[in-house]
């Protein structure tokens, strides 16, 4: 809400500088660093997107996130056993994940709506349990393209596939303008624009205001006539589609498709962005959005080769993990200190 | 010896004591009336060592507890010193059994385990505490099964259970009740009232508050009469012998006495902004007719209502706090489990949620501002026109698809700047966040939003509550506006007499969630505050 | 309530269905089952204050867990071996864990209603700061004296260290052999110490404030109990047992997993729990320990099942972690319901009409 910044967009801009002051003492080529960004941007943006029409109506953060995760695997891996390239691939992966978000996402709206209050740690655990159950699916789903299955054997599909022959990188080398240095997804950047304006007008339709009433009060929402229940499923739904989109996005830009238990811990990266940004609860736009994927994932991108200078390559995972939790750990105790505050 | 001196406490502002001298004899049980906001409750808090007192910035003057000065921080603190309290709202959990909420804090412990760990890990003696219970149950004379869950008992129960928890105290000097037979019925406050006068007995003082005034009369030592804040008087009564007399013609005298000094003075504001309006044409056919409706309001039921709404009336509802005078539109509007039957317009409604009453042109405005009435971070076009647009596709641009509507910004802006004029709301532009305006305007904006949806019934529930006095005035003045102008028929529920006597044509009183009597408004306040205790004027000697 | 109790149920039928399958000998999977018992039993113990005192399950026992292995390095490090190694280790990681146990406490107690996901968090962060100290912190920052726990490069921790100083030091004390069941008497002795212990918390006036802070932490405020205070209390014992109960589990192994051991300690016990019949607002020794049993017996059968069932172990494994996740995604859904209904509110309402209809 008030555009004052707190105390984990401080640390994290200050992090970045700093990181940015050793990478130029490094010698890391600026032009690669904010290409990278920009692709880095989009291909997580998505995910991070898929999270605030959840957070807008009140839900709290999607931790449950796996789920939509693995309806956009379900469609790419259909349009790779398909066989589809290129941005057809691409499009037939998303356009088949569609249906299947729908369902799981109907499923666990139904079950998040049955524990009001206490939703995060509930999505936590739907998303958790739902990853063996895929596994389940993973091993012995009938898939025929050999390209995704077990070199040996030839049953059950491959931790990793990957997707040079199909569609890696369809969107991120389309329209690519060359600046001397700097590469520029034009193609990837309008897509995730385009993404980020529709939400936007959604949020101005009738149905995206009654969304919005009933994350900020429910009560106000239901007395004047709207179906509470009914636009939470509708939330968690869109927060569902939305995040197959956006695997679809960052599969086709890393280039492999990882199945079996790579989704599991998705969520917390996503989450941490988003509040970086700013957003606070049902107080989420597509700014925070925004900001807070670029701020993050850069600091992401950065600490990388860093690490790998100082020959210490775990350094980097073990601080994305420290800047992950403590974010979202300041932002829940930020929120409580302020609810406990005005009660 | 419990003292108070000059105290006074301000809450954000107003004073809600003023100068407060009160003693309190052990021994002897003494009784606090007050209407509401008079500051009874306040004055126990303070007692009691609430945290909502020093959160709210302290209180001024000096409590002295037997010739030492004293000052209580938090509820442990009281307990410690003595003063014990039965609270409105039980103070029981509901998950232990009868004994350990009587013994809970208190528990007896084997010795040699306190020896070893300590006190705080002592082992509980269990069937200590149950004989502890017993007793204590026993020389109250109330017959429980001190095993049963507290939260399995009967509300009547829960308050001896109560009770029972200070009676056990070792060191018990002083016993607040707040209201203790709020939610009795006739039978377990007569029980209550003895054992009130065997605690007394003990050489405790207690503190009595109560609306009851006759039961007040029958065991208090002492009253005293809060209103506005200050004492009015403080006499001396004496109880008479049995609790059970007939509510003889000098006891009458005596609560219209007490009545008339907690009301005091009338003070005669702009009576009836209305002239009265015609005598109710009995060939109108009701536009609302409620038979046997019941609402499951939590805390503030509503029993069996059966009554008629004429169109084009302004009906009035009050009660005491709790005494279900909010329940009914929420009730209506499908908030809460209903039962009953319910006749609109002729024809029987049967299902009860928020979207159907709005297409009936049933609305309902909410005492509740900032938790059910208001989008506190959004504008105030938003929050005037949000309803219609959602339940009735009001100010929304034509579209064929059903999930792309967008509303129509330029029709929402002149609704809500026709409303600013027209209801004189005091706000910088239309685009102000609702959260800045003050209590009377966010109101303001609320009755807009309801007319926005052009109900032909509206609920209007406490319209005046936290609002200034200019501004409620106003708002009178408005409801009175809306009836007239749109021929809309309104309910309104307020605990405020003096002001439901000013708009409305009729005005049905509830005592514990039934209906006591329907009085016209030119009914005097004591008439009304009789009424509220259950005491109806087609029959005086009836005692709920 | 009733729903709930169907849990075990459902664990004795998988665990019969998973033993028909599985064709393992009785005693092996007795014994396997006996050792489950040891190593994670206290573990299981330390959540259930907690859960009586109203703050959903404690994830953040891995905090505990990290303490132990916490003193168990430094034990390493300093030469020191037996008795007086176990001794500053234990003496070490109960320091530790009462610190970090109040620490974690002042924050739960900001938190109210989201106590589970921001201690799952707090479990998390730890891991990476215990991991960045271990990883990196140690041998740049902080000097070595025991270089053979060292990596090769001089910084971090080994991934594996050996603790050959400790074994066999407490889990073959009383061996009994019956058959071909081993039972090492001292150390299920020492589980049910720890039972009794827990079990005694909740019979004295603590535990008596623990139940009443988790019913109603505002009646508890009213009644005049430190609400806050008693929270951190819990979170305290808590973590203080989850220490002792992940430093028993690292010397019955034998070995230290340094930067994994503690993974999974919190959802496995979790879910042990909820297999045995507890709920979110009611848990005891008793769930604790027919949960182990039940869920544990059901951990070691299920691989062996998938093989033989399906050709395939992975799939048993799946199964086996679905089963943990699930439980716990479950015992969530079916408590949101209980506790809705059980609103005092609702109960009170219901009285006053019925004494006066």
């Amino acid at each position: 809400m008030n555009p004052k910044i707190q105390i984990p967009q401080l640390f994290i801009i200050g992090f970045l500088v700093l990181m940015i002051g050793i990478a130029i003492h490094l010698e890391i080529p600026m032009g690669w660093i904010i290409s990278d960004a920009l692709v880095r941007l989009v291909m997580n943006g998505v995910l991070v997107l898929s999270l605030m029409p959840m957070l807008r109506a009140g839900v709290g953060i999607n931790f449950g996130l796996p789920i939509g995760v693995v309806a956009g695997l379900l469609g790419l891996c259909i349009s790779v056993n398909l066989r589809l390239k290129g941005i057809m691939g691409l499009s037939g992966a998303m356009v088949f994940s569609f249906p299947i978000a729908l369902v799981l996402g109907r499923g666990y709206a139904a079950i998040l709506n049955r524990v009001k209050g206490r939703e995060e740690i509930t999505a936590t655990f739907v998303g958790f349990s739902f990853i063996p159950l895929m596994n389940f699916f993973w091993a012995t789903a009938p898939f025929s393209n050999p390209g995704m299955l077990w070199p040996i054997g030839g049953k059950g599909l491959r931790p990793v596939i990957g997707l040079k022959s199909y569609f890696a990188k369809a969107l991120n080398n389309l329209w690519m303008v060359q600046v001397g240095e700097l590469k520029i997804p034009i193609g990837l950047l309008l897509f995730f624009a385009l993404l980020c304006l529709l939400m936007v007008l959604f949020f101005r339709t009738n149905f995206g205001r009654a969304m919005t009433a009933v994350g900020e009060n429910a009560q106000f929402a239901r007395l004047s006539g709207i179906d509470v229940g009914h636009v939470r499923t509708w939330a968690i739904i869109l927060s569902t589609l939305v995040a197959a989109l956006g695997i679809c996005v960052y599969a086709q830009s890393y280039g492999f498709l990882e199945l079996y238990d790579a989704p599991l811990m998705m969520a917390f990266p996503a989450a941490s962005a988003i509040l970086v940004g700013g957003s606070c609860g049902r107080h989420t736009r597509m700014g925070h959005v925004v900001v807070g994927t670029f701020l993050f994932q850069t600091t992401y991108l950065i600490s990388g080769p860093i690490a790998n200078e100082m020959m210490l390559p775990e350094v980097a995972e073990i601080f994305r993990m420290m800047i992950t939790n403590g974010i979202i750990l300041y932002a829940l105790l930020y929120e409580g200190g302020k609810n406990n505050g005005s009660v | 010896m419990l003292e108070l001196k000059n105290i006074s406490k301000i809450y954000g502002g107003y004073p809600a004591l003023t100068a407060i001298d009160l003693k309190i004899y052990p021994g002897q049980v003494h009784g606090i009336v007050g209407v509401n906001g008079s500051g009874k409750s306040t004055l126990l808090n303070i007692l009691s060592g609430q945290r909502i007192i020093s959160d709210t910035g302290g209180y001024r003057g000096d409590l002295v507890l037997e010739n030492e000065p004293a000052a209580f921080a938090d509820p442990g603190q009281a307990m410690a010193a003595g003063i014990g309290m039965v609270h409105q709202e039980f103070a029981l959990i509901a998950g232990l059994s009868v004994s350990e909420n009587i013994c809970l804090s208190r528990e007896n412990i084997y010795p040699w385990s306190e020896r070893i760990f300590g006190r705080d890990l002592g082992c509980i003696n269990p069937s200590a505490n149950r004989a502890r219970a017993v007793k204590v149950l026993g020389e109250m004379g109330v017959d429980l099964d001190p095993d049963i869950l507290a939260g399995e008992l009967g509300v009547g129960a829960k308050q001896f259970v109560e009770l029972a928890r200070e009676f056990n105290r070792e060191g018990l000097k002083f016993l607040l009740l707040d209201e203790p037979t709020a939610v009795l019925g006739g039978q377990d406050a007569l029980k209550l009232i003895t054992i009130v006068k065997k605690i007394a007995a003990r050489g405790i003082g207690v503190v009595y508050v109560s609306h009851r005034l006759e039961e007040v009369l029958d065991c208090c030592d002492r009253i005293t009469i809060l209103r506005n804040g200050r004492v009015v008087t403080s006499l001396e009564n004496n109880p008479s012998g049995s609790p059970k007399t007939e509510h003889s013609q000098i006891n009458k005298d005596k609560i219209c006495a007490l009545s008339h000094s907690m009301v005091g003075r009338t003070v005669n504001k702009t009576q009836r902004v209305e002239t009265q309006r015609a005598p109710k044409d009995s060939a109108k056919r009701p536009i609302l007719t409620l038979s046997s409706f019941s609402v499951e309001k939590p805390g503030d039921c509503l029993d069996s209502l059966d009554l008629d709404v004429f169109p084009g009336e302004i009906l009035g509802i009050t009660s005491l706090s709790g005494h279900g005078r909010s329940s009914m539109g929420p009730g209506i509007m499908g908030l809460y489990p209903v039962g009953g039957k319910v006749w609109f317009n002729q024809t029987p409604v049967f299902s009860f949620n928020p979207s159907q009453m709005i297409q009936k042109k049933i609305g309902m405005l909410t005492e509740d501002r900032r938790g059910q009435g208001l989008l506190l971070d959004h504008s105030l076009v938003e929050n005037m026109t949000f309803s219609a647009i959602q339940a009735k596709a009001k100010f929304v641009k034509k579209s064929r698809l059903p999930f792309l509507r967008f509303p129509d910004t330029k029709q929402c802006l002149a609704y809500a700047n026709s409303c600013q004029k027209l209801l004189n709301i005091d706000c910088r532009s239309v685009f102000q966040k609702a959260f800045e305006l003050s209590g009377g305007n966010q109101q303001k904006v609320c009755i807009a939003n309801a007319l926005s949806m052009a109900p032909t019934l509206l609920f209007v529930n406490d319209p005046t509550r936290g609002i200034d006095v200019e501004a409620k005035e106003s708002i009178l003045a408005l409801l009175i506006q809306a009836q007239k102008t749109h021929g809309m028929t309104l309910v309104v529920s307020s605990g405020e007499i003096d002001e439901l006597k000013r708009i409305c044509d009729r005005i049905v009183v509830l005592y514990q969630g039934r209906m006591v009597d329907v009085l016209p408004p030119d009914m005097t306040d004591a008439d009304y505050l009789l009424a509220c205790s259950g005491i109806s004027k087609a029959d005086p000697g009836s005692f709920a | 309530m009733a729903v709930f109790k169907r849990v075990p149920l459902i664990f004795v039928i998988l665990c019969c269905v998973a033993f028909y399958y599985a064709d393992m000998s009785f005693p092996f999977v007795l014994n396997q089952v006996i050792t489950r018992f040891i190593r994670d039993g206290v573990m299981v113990l330390a959540l259930i204050i907690p859960i009586r005192a109203g703050m959903g399950v404690n994830f953040s026992i891995v905090v505990g867990a990290l303490c132990a292995q916490v003193g168990l390095i430094l034990a390493l490090d300093l030469g020191l071996g037996s008795i007086s190694g176990l001794v500053f280790m234990a003496f070490t990681g109960v320091t530790l864990s009462v610190i970090v146990g109040v620490i974690i406490g002042l924050c739960l107690n900001r938190v109210k209603n989201r106590e589970m996901i921001t201690t799952i968090i707090i479990g998390f962060l730890a891991t990476s700061i215990y991991q960045l100290v271990f990883m990196v912190g140690y041998g740049t920052v902080i000097s070595p004296s025991n270089p053979e726990i060292m990596l090769s490069r001089g910084i971090g921790i080994r991934n594996m260290v050996d603790l050959e100083l400790f074994r066999n030091l407490l889990d073959t004390l009383w061996l009994l052999q019956v058959g071909k069941i081993e039972i090492p008497v001292f150390m299920i002795l020492l589980v049910a110490a720890f039972a009794v212990g827990v079990h005694y918390i909740t019979m004295t006036r603590l535990g008596k404030q623990f139940t009443v802070v988790g019913q109603d932490h505002e009646k508890a405020m009213t009644l005049g109990i430190n609400v806050g205070r008693v929270r951190i209390k819990a979170i305290v014992i808590s973590t203080l047992i989850a220490c002792m109960g992940h430093l028993f589990y690292i010397l019955n192994i034998g070995m230290l997993n340094v930067y994994t051991a503690q993974m999974n300690t919190d959802i496995f016990s979790c879910a042990a729990l909820f297999a045995g019949g507890a709920t979110l607002v009611n848990a005891r020794v008793g769930h604790a320990f027919l949960g182990i049993l039940l869920f544990h017996s059901l951990f070691i059968l299920s691989p062996q099942a998938g093989q033989n069932v399906f050709g395939n172990p992975a799939l048993g494994e799946y199964f086996r972690s679905f089963v943990a996740y699930g439980t716990i995604g479950l015992a969530l859904i079916l408590n949101a319901k209980h506790r809705d209904l059980g609103h005092p509110n609702f109960s009170v309402s219901n009285q006053v009409i019925k004494n006066k209809g």
